[in-house]
Protein backbone atom coordinates (compact mmCIF):
# COMPACT_ATOMS: atom_id res chain seq x y z
CA UNK A 1 0.00 0.00 0.00
CA UNK A 2 1.31 3.34 -0.59
CA UNK A 3 1.63 5.60 2.09
CA UNK A 4 1.72 9.67 1.90
CA UNK A 5 5.58 11.00 1.34
CA UNK A 6 6.29 13.40 3.79
CA UNK A 7 9.62 13.98 3.99
CA UNK A 8 11.78 16.06 1.27
CA UNK A 9 10.90 15.15 -2.50
CA UNK A 10 10.39 17.75 -4.51
CA UNK A 11 13.10 17.98 -7.53
CA UNK A 12 13.33 21.51 -7.08
CA UNK A 13 12.11 23.39 -4.24
CA UNK A 14 13.23 26.26 -4.76
CA UNK A 15 12.34 26.62 -8.41
CA UNK A 16 8.74 24.98 -7.58
CA UNK A 17 8.15 27.52 -4.93
CA UNK A 18 9.09 30.93 -7.25
CA UNK A 19 6.61 28.80 -9.90
CA UNK A 20 3.72 28.72 -7.53
CA UNK A 21 4.14 32.32 -6.49
CA UNK A 22 4.38 33.53 -10.04
CA UNK A 23 1.45 31.39 -11.00
CA UNK A 24 -0.78 34.00 -8.32
CA UNK A 25 0.62 36.99 -9.96
CA UNK A 26 -1.82 39.91 -10.51
CA UNK A 27 -4.67 37.71 -8.89
CA UNK A 28 -7.20 39.03 -6.57
CA UNK A 29 -7.61 36.93 -3.92
CA UNK A 30 -10.99 35.53 -5.19
CA UNK A 31 -9.21 34.43 -8.24
CA UNK A 32 -6.12 33.04 -6.46
CA UNK A 33 -8.28 30.73 -4.31
CA UNK A 34 -10.02 29.26 -7.07
CA UNK A 35 -6.94 28.42 -9.18
CA UNK A 36 -5.44 26.75 -5.63
CA UNK A 37 -9.03 24.71 -6.06
CA UNK A 38 -8.42 23.90 -9.08
CA UNK A 39 -4.52 23.01 -8.24
CA UNK A 40 -6.04 20.67 -5.81
CA UNK A 41 -7.96 18.84 -8.10
CA UNK A 42 -5.18 18.58 -10.60
CA UNK A 43 -2.63 16.96 -8.29
CA UNK A 44 -5.20 14.84 -6.15
CA UNK A 45 -6.06 13.41 -9.60
CA UNK A 46 -2.84 12.35 -10.54
CA UNK A 47 -2.03 11.08 -6.96
CA UNK A 48 -5.09 8.81 -7.99
CA UNK A 49 -4.43 6.56 -4.19
CA UNK A 50 -7.33 6.64 -2.42
CA UNK A 51 -5.25 6.49 0.82
CA UNK A 52 -2.60 9.11 0.21
CA UNK A 53 -5.06 11.40 -0.79
CA UNK A 54 -6.92 10.61 2.82
CA UNK A 55 -3.31 10.91 4.66
CA UNK A 56 -2.61 14.29 2.46
CA UNK A 57 -6.06 15.87 3.52
CA UNK A 58 -5.19 14.66 7.33
CA UNK A 59 -1.38 16.36 6.73
CA UNK A 60 -3.06 19.64 5.32
CA UNK A 61 -4.88 20.00 8.61
CA UNK A 62 -2.53 20.15 10.94
CA UNK A 63 -4.23 17.47 12.77
CA UNK A 64 -2.94 13.83 14.21
CA UNK A 65 -4.93 11.16 13.12
CA UNK B 1 -15.67 26.87 0.45
CA UNK B 2 -17.57 24.08 -1.27
CA UNK B 3 -18.64 27.07 -4.07
CA UNK B 4 -15.17 27.48 -4.23
CA UNK B 5 -14.33 23.59 -5.19
CA UNK B 6 -17.69 23.92 -7.42
CA UNK B 7 -16.32 26.31 -9.64
CA UNK B 8 -13.07 24.94 -9.97
CA UNK B 9 -14.39 21.72 -10.71
CA UNK B 10 -16.47 23.17 -13.74
CA UNK B 11 -13.31 25.20 -14.82
CA UNK B 12 -11.52 21.97 -15.10
CA UNK B 13 -13.97 19.92 -16.68
CA UNK B 14 -13.96 22.27 -19.70
CA UNK B 15 -10.59 21.27 -20.20
CA UNK B 16 -10.26 17.78 -18.80
CA UNK B 17 -11.63 14.56 -18.89
CA UNK B 18 -10.85 14.03 -14.99
CA UNK B 19 -12.67 16.82 -14.35
CA UNK B 20 -15.72 15.62 -15.33
CA UNK B 21 -15.60 12.60 -12.97
CA UNK B 22 -16.05 14.71 -10.13
CA UNK B 23 -19.20 16.50 -11.81
CA UNK B 24 -21.07 13.55 -12.77
CA UNK B 25 -21.08 13.06 -8.51
CA UNK B 26 -24.53 13.18 -6.69
CA UNK B 27 -22.78 16.69 -5.46
CA UNK B 28 -23.68 18.45 -8.59
CA UNK B 29 -26.87 17.05 -9.45
CA UNK B 30 -28.99 20.10 -9.34
CA UNK B 31 -31.56 20.80 -11.13
CA UNK B 32 -31.04 23.62 -13.53
CA UNK B 33 -31.24 27.31 -11.84
CA UNK B 34 -32.62 30.18 -14.10
CA UNK B 35 -31.01 33.18 -11.32
CA UNK B 36 -30.23 35.09 -14.47
CA UNK B 37 -34.28 34.49 -16.11
CA UNK B 38 -35.87 38.37 -16.58
CA UNK B 39 -38.81 36.07 -15.10
CA UNK B 40 -37.17 36.61 -11.77
CA UNK B 41 -37.37 39.06 -9.09
CA UNK B 42 -34.75 40.53 -7.03
CA UNK B 43 -33.53 38.72 -3.75
CA UNK B 44 -35.35 40.25 -0.97
CA UNK B 45 -34.58 37.64 1.60
CA UNK B 46 -31.22 37.50 3.58
CA UNK B 47 -31.94 33.55 2.63
CA UNK B 48 -30.08 30.67 1.55
CA UNK B 49 -28.39 30.94 -1.81
CA UNK B 50 -30.34 27.24 -2.44
CA UNK B 51 -33.53 29.14 -2.67
CA UNK B 52 -33.06 32.18 -4.57
CA UNK B 53 -34.80 33.31 -7.18
CA UNK B 54 -34.55 31.09 -10.02
CA UNK B 55 -33.73 28.26 -8.58
CA UNK B 56 -35.84 24.88 -8.32
CA UNK B 57 -37.77 24.38 -5.16
CA UNK B 58 -35.56 21.71 -2.81
CA UNK B 59 -38.05 19.39 -1.57
CA UNK B 60 -38.59 19.01 2.69
CA UNK B 61 -40.50 16.76 4.74
CA UNK B 62 -43.30 18.23 6.26
CA UNK B 63 -45.96 16.73 9.10
CA UNK B 64 -46.96 13.91 6.93
CA UNK B 65 -46.46 14.17 3.64
CA UNK B 66 -43.57 16.24 1.30
CA UNK B 67 -43.47 19.98 0.20
CA UNK B 68 -43.16 19.54 -3.69
CA UNK B 69 -45.91 17.96 -4.41
CA UNK B 70 -47.96 20.78 -3.04
CA UNK B 71 -46.20 23.52 -5.49
CA UNK B 72 -47.01 21.56 -8.62
CA UNK B 73 -49.13 23.16 -11.20
CA UNK B 74 -50.07 26.36 -9.80
CA UNK B 75 -48.57 29.72 -8.30
CA UNK B 76 -48.31 29.63 -4.65
CA UNK B 77 -47.30 32.28 -2.15
CA UNK B 78 -45.17 30.03 0.52
CA UNK B 79 -45.45 31.66 3.99
CA UNK B 80 -43.00 29.84 6.76
CA UNK B 81 -44.06 32.00 9.89
CA UNK B 82 -45.42 34.75 8.05
CA UNK B 83 -48.62 36.18 6.98
CA UNK B 84 -50.34 37.14 3.65
CA UNK B 85 -53.37 36.62 2.19
CA UNK B 86 -55.09 33.63 1.51
CA UNK B 87 -55.31 34.67 -2.39
CA UNK B 88 -53.97 37.38 -4.86
CA UNK B 89 -54.61 37.76 -7.99
CA UNK B 90 -52.96 39.83 -10.54
CA UNK B 91 -53.49 40.17 -14.28
CA UNK B 92 -55.71 37.28 -14.08
CA UNK B 93 -53.13 34.99 -12.59
CA UNK B 94 -53.51 33.54 -8.83
CA UNK B 95 -51.52 32.70 -6.66
CA UNK B 96 -53.04 31.05 -3.37
CA UNK B 97 -51.46 30.65 -0.09
CA UNK B 98 -49.68 27.67 1.07
CA UNK B 99 -48.96 28.55 5.29
CA UNK B 100 -46.20 26.80 6.55
CA UNK B 101 -44.09 26.47 9.76
CA UNK B 102 -40.76 25.17 10.83
CA UNK B 103 -42.88 23.66 13.09
CA UNK B 104 -44.54 21.48 10.44
CA UNK B 105 -40.80 20.03 9.93
CA UNK B 106 -38.77 17.83 12.87
CA UNK B 107 -35.96 17.55 10.57
CA UNK B 108 -35.58 21.44 10.24
CA UNK B 109 -35.14 21.03 6.55
CA UNK B 110 -37.54 23.42 6.00
CA UNK B 111 -36.08 25.84 7.93
CA UNK B 112 -32.56 24.92 6.26
CA UNK B 113 -33.45 25.36 2.91
CA UNK B 114 -36.02 27.82 2.82
CA UNK B 115 -35.17 30.52 5.92
CA UNK B 116 -31.62 30.35 6.72
CA UNK B 117 -30.95 32.59 9.45
CA UNK B 118 -34.59 34.52 8.25
CA UNK B 119 -37.15 34.16 11.06
CA UNK B 120 -39.99 33.67 8.31
CA UNK B 121 -40.05 34.11 4.79
CA UNK B 122 -43.11 34.64 1.64
CA UNK B 123 -41.90 33.22 -1.62
CA UNK B 124 -43.22 33.41 -5.00
CA UNK B 125 -43.21 29.65 -6.27
CA UNK B 126 -44.13 29.19 -10.19
CA UNK B 127 -46.12 26.20 -11.52
CA UNK B 128 -42.80 24.38 -12.41
CA UNK B 129 -42.28 24.91 -8.93
CA UNK B 130 -39.08 27.31 -9.17
CA UNK B 131 -38.67 30.60 -6.86
CA UNK B 132 -40.00 33.74 -8.84
CA UNK B 133 -39.18 36.02 -5.56
CA UNK B 134 -38.82 35.89 -2.05
CA UNK B 135 -38.64 38.08 0.97
CA UNK B 136 -39.16 38.56 4.10
CA UNK B 137 -42.28 39.66 4.64
CA UNK B 138 -45.62 40.07 2.87
CA UNK B 139 -45.32 43.41 0.54
CA UNK B 140 -48.92 43.40 -1.67
CA UNK B 141 -46.70 46.01 -4.52
CA UNK B 142 -43.74 43.77 -4.54
CA UNK B 143 -45.66 40.26 -4.98
CA UNK B 144 -48.08 42.18 -7.85
CA UNK B 145 -45.00 43.18 -9.72
CA UNK B 146 -43.47 39.52 -9.17
CA UNK B 147 -46.49 37.84 -10.11
CA UNK B 148 -46.35 40.27 -13.45
CA UNK B 149 -42.26 39.37 -14.58
CA UNK B 150 -42.99 35.79 -13.49
CA UNK B 151 -45.67 35.90 -16.44
CA UNK B 152 -43.44 38.15 -19.01
CA UNK B 153 -45.66 41.08 -18.17
CA UNK B 154 -42.94 43.33 -16.44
Amino acid sequence: MTDLILSPNLENADGFYADLVAAHDGLVKADSDVQNARLVLVLANHIGNANVLSSALKAATLKDT
Amino acid sequence: MSRLLRDAVLDLSEHYEFARQLVNSGRFSTPCSYTASSLNSADALNGPELTRPGSACPDAPLSDEFLLPKLAGKFTLLTIDADAPDRIEEGGVQATRLALSVKDDLSLELKRRYLGDATGAVYLIRPDQHVAARRDTFEENAFRQAIRRATGKE
